[in-house]
């Protein structure tokens, strides 16, 4: 039995107690303090478009953008099984340079869009990009878009544009799903984390290096922390490990959109994914590519560019379709994508 | 070569930086070896405590405030003047929150840094008692700041692109921060020792 006199306050196993309290509690509050903490992906409901069991994906060809996207949107059922999820949406442009449609998102495309959601009784639509940093004063997050005009109308168009650092910890959350081969999380911006509908409107493009091209799974890299994407530029850039390939998946599995629709109206052929470098434009493609289904848009828009651009094969894009795939992020096999081609 | 070759040259290294100090009655004491890392890590450490508490207040101009104010405090506090400790953390909040918002219009945020190495070095100088000390300090803390801002930057993305972790890449300014104050103090530290050196090492410096 212990007495008074034998009582030491900081004996050696205390005193490791005591370490290890002072220890776990630091760590807690660095990990919080700098936004460390791993979480899930997050959670979506089963993409709402689907006929008969398969993804339903739409593909309009026609020359008034409005009257597209309204067929397209009535022959994929409406969008009322979108606004059951919210009355908010975020949209996902692609703002990667101050170059004009196609290599960037078309700012009218995005109203028209908005104009579409308004109508199925959504409240807000908002813009969000990630692009540039509040730590150079030149090249501030909004900087492309104000370039570009995209700000200023958007913004007087009632579609507040949400531009964010791409480098500040504070805006980002870390997930991670173990189904990943590269099993380090992924930093996604916190804005797409906690929307509950996410749209995302891409362009198709070519884009050299490890891409090959880019539409609903690349643009993706525009929604991490700009920390990946110089990580993995700077592992495989080429993509000749296949981990550029797989790491695009990751991005795009961390933010998952409820719809995407391509503008395809023009596409950038050739180079990418900015204009230069013997890129080219291939006008009068007038298609809008509407689904639930990202891997299926993908591989429905990797046919496509190969139809128009010979530097490009399908072949190319399969390594990722096929991660994504696996990944149940979507259907790569377009046999079981039951395809809706209409004219408006 | 080999460990007694590399422990002298270690020791000259170290009797360069650290001359031993001279007590009142003219004696020389053993160089204060603990005192020293004692500025270095505390530099280091309440500089990124700073910064990572900043974090809970906002993004670059908060966490910049408060790494800068907390490295001004340590000095402060090493030199066993509480009082000065306070008003220099709070002048260089001020200035280096100032040079945070120009600087997001001209150049960068980034701007604030060898700014709040100025305040600190101006702030600094008054504890100690040599006029050549004191400019010493002055000129050199906005370079020394700036360039273990830098060092600690560079250290971290070197260490998260060998780590291949986003997580550790995402920190690139807590490493800068760190150190900022690792140097910072380091300087403050050098200086006491080298041009101040009738001082009590450990004490004012």
């Amino acid at each position: 039995m212990s007495t008074f006199s034998d009582f030491k306050p900081f004996d050696r196993r205390g005193f490791l107690r005591l370490g290890a309290s002072v220890l776990a509690t630091a760590s807690a509050g660095f990990a919080s303090g700098c936004g460390l903490a791993t979480r899930p992906c997050k959670s979506v409901p089963p993409n709402p478009f689907v006929s008969d069991g398969k993804p339903l994906l739409v593909v309009v060809e026609g020359e008034d953008m409005g009257a597209m996207l309204r067929r397209g949107i009535e022959a994929l059922g409406g969008l009322d099984p979108l606004a059951k999820l919210g009355r908010e949406a975020i949209f996902r442009g692609n703002y990667v340079m101050p170059q004009p449609y196609p290599v960037t998102t078309d700012p009218d495309f995005v109203l028209a869009v908005a104009a579409e959601l308004k109508h199925a009784g959504f409240s807000k639509s908002s813009l969000f990009d990630c692009t540039g940093t509040r730590l150079a004063a030149a090249l501030p997050p909004e900087h492309f878009m104000q370039r570009l005009g995209v700000l200023d109308k958007l913004t007087q168009g009632g579609v507040p544009v949400l531009a964010r650092d791409s480098f500040d910890p504070n805006e980002f959350v870390f997930v991670r799903n173990p189904a990943w081969p590269i099993a380090k999380p992924v930093a996604v911006h916190r804005i797409l984390y906690e929307a509950p509908i996410v749209v995302s409107l891409p362009v198709l493009k070519r884009h050299r290096g490890g891409a090959n091209f880019s539409c609903c799974l690349k643009m993706h890299f525009g929604s991490v922390a700009m920390d990946d994407r110089l990580l993995i530029h700077k592992k495989d850039d080429g993509g000749r490990l296949g981990l550029f390939q797989q790491r695009l998946v990751h991005f795009a599995d961390a933010v998952r959109p409820q719809l995407n629709v391509v503008d395809a109206r023009a596409i950038l052929t050739r180079g990418g994914p900015g204009l230069g470098g013997g890129a080219e434009i291939v006008r009068g493609v007038n298609k809008f590519i509407l689904s639930g289904d990202m891997v299926a848009v993908d591989s429905y828009c990797a046919r496509l560019l190969a139809q128009h651009d010979r530097t490009f094969t399908f072949d190319m894009a399969v390594p990722a379709l096929q991660h994504a795939a696996a990944l149940g992020l979507g259907k790569a096999d377009l046999d079981a994508v039951r395809i809706v081609e209409i004219h408006a | 070569m080999n460990g007694v070759v590399r422990s002298a040259f270690g020791t000259r290294i170290w009797a360069f930086l650290f001359p031993a100090e001279i007590s009142g009655d003219g004696t020389r004491r053993q160089y204060r070896g603990r005192g020293v890392l004692l500025w270095f890590v505390a530099g280091l450490l309440f500089s990124a405590l700073g910064w990572t508490a900043g974090g809970f207040l906002g993004s670059w101009a908060p966490r910049t405030v408060c790494a800068v104010a907390a490295t001004a405090l340590a000095l402060g506090l090493l030199n066993r003047r509480p009082g000065v400790a306070l008003v220099g953390a709070v002048i260089a909040a001020v200035v280096s929150l100032a040079a945070v918002r120009i600087g997001e219009s001209f150049f960068s945020p980034l701007l604030a840094w060898p700014v709040a190495g100025l305040v600190i070095g101006v702030m600094g100088a008054f504890a100690f008692r040599r006029r050549r000390a004191r400019i010493a300090f002055i000129v050199s803390a906005p370079f020394l700041g700036s360039i273990g801002f830098l060092a600690g930057m560079i250290g971290t993305v070197l260490a998260a692109m060998g780590l291949e972790d986003s997580r550790v890449l995402a920190q690139f300014m807590l490493g800068g921060a760190g150190g900022f104050g690792f140097l910072l103090l380091a300087g403050a530290a050098i200086v006491g020792r080298w041009l101040d050196a009738a001082r009590t090492a450990g004490g004012k410096s």
